[in-house]
């Protein structure tokens, strides 16, 4: 099964486009899309145009390959699943976000292992080829970086000078 | 206006009670991953009912979604957030934005919690909007790109990827 989706914030015609496009001519994958609240249906995959989180994760969970915005909340459960991904970036030129953030995200992802890129040349069926011929990684923990993360906060929350601190703004 | 971080409702941890405020999706997945090493007492809020199936059985509270709607819709949503703050105490607040998140740590910070805004991972060139006007109300202020922090944009201590 090929899970498309378009995160919770805005609907992303042009992927849905896209994809379903794709699906017509590939009848042999199943594909199912989570479009957002606007935008016409596919016609070649089952949809809906919004799912709650366990929904998202039970999918992704059991998808070969996940298509989708450059999201984080994908990218971070594909990464962590071992699912291949296929990207595609919002545009701010075509009013698909409110700043041209996810194509620098997007960029700054490319090398991740299991994460496919569109590039320019669009060519959605080379990318899901690789995608879908390509290895599926193993579930993995918590990277390094995380963790110093979570140790550095840690730290900080406990910290007993900052803790004792007198409340910035506290008045009355 | 002010309280002192109440230890004997403390579970875990050396009794500090950390609240994690963001808005649903990616925002919420990356502070999920976060909170989950702290160790501490940690109560969330984001946008949406369905996301307490992302967590381990902490307390979850739901807040009016304000990122592309009217001023009422700021209203409901801060006087939500305070009530969520006079019941759970935090001792800390922890978000990763994007509007609710920005919002709760301006009200956090003036009931005299510590706050933390933690830019989001999606923010590699630059820190996101709601992040440039949280920085003022954000006692720790981190970045999850490294040259980010180089540019003196904030801290960096790591990132969620």
């Amino acid at each position: 099964m090929i899970f498309v989706t378009v995160g919770t914030q805005f609907p992303f015609p042009r992927l849905i486009r896209m994809v379903d496009l794709w699906a017509g001519d590939h009848p042999e994958h199943e594909c199912f899309a989570q479009i957002g609240s606007e935008g016409d249906p596919p016609v070649n995959m089952a949809w809906s145009r919004s799912l709650d989180a366990e929904e998202v994760r039970d999918r992704t969970k059991r998808a070969n390959c996940v298509v989708s915005h450059a999201g984080m909340g994908t990218v971070l459960s594909c990464r962590d699943l071992g699912i291949p991904l296929v990207v595609v970036p919002r545009l701010l030129a075509l009013g698909e976000h409110r700043s041209d953030h996810q194509e620098a995200t997007a960029r700054a992802l490319t090398g991740f292992q299991g994460l496919y890129l569109l590039g320019e040349d669009a060519d959605l069926d080379g990318l899901l080829a690789q995608a879908l011929s390509g290895p599926r990684g193993q579930e993995t923990g918590a990277p390094k970086q995380l963790l110093e993360l979570q140790q550095g906060l840690s730290s900080w929350i406990r910290d007993p000078l900052l803790a004792g601190r007198p409340a910035a703004g506290a008045g009355s | 206006m002010t309280w002192s971080s109440d230890l004997s409702r403390a579970g875990e941890g050396d009794g500090q009670v950390v609240l994690c405020v963001s808005s649903t999706g990616g925002h919420f997945v990356q502070l999920t991953r976060i909170a989950e090493g702290l160790g501490t007492r940690t109560h969330f809020v984001s946008t949406r009912a369905g996301d307490a199936t992302l967590l381990d059985g902490q307390p979850h509270h739901v807040v009016r979604d304000i990122s592309r709607s009217s001023r009422w819709s700021v209203l409901v949503c801060a006087v939500q957030l305070l009530r969520i703050l006079w019941r759970v105490r935090p001792s800390v607040v922890l978000t990763t934005g994007a509007a609710p998140g920005y919002l709760g740590l301006i009200i956090a910070r003036r009931l005299g919690a510590r706050t933390v805004w933690i830019d989001s991972v999606a923010n590699v060139e630059r820190v996101s909007m709601a992040g440039q006007l949280a920085r003022k109300h954000a006692d720790l202020f981190l970045v999850q790109w490294p040259h980010l922090a180089d540019a003196q944009e904030g801290r960096y201590m790591g990132s969620v990827l």
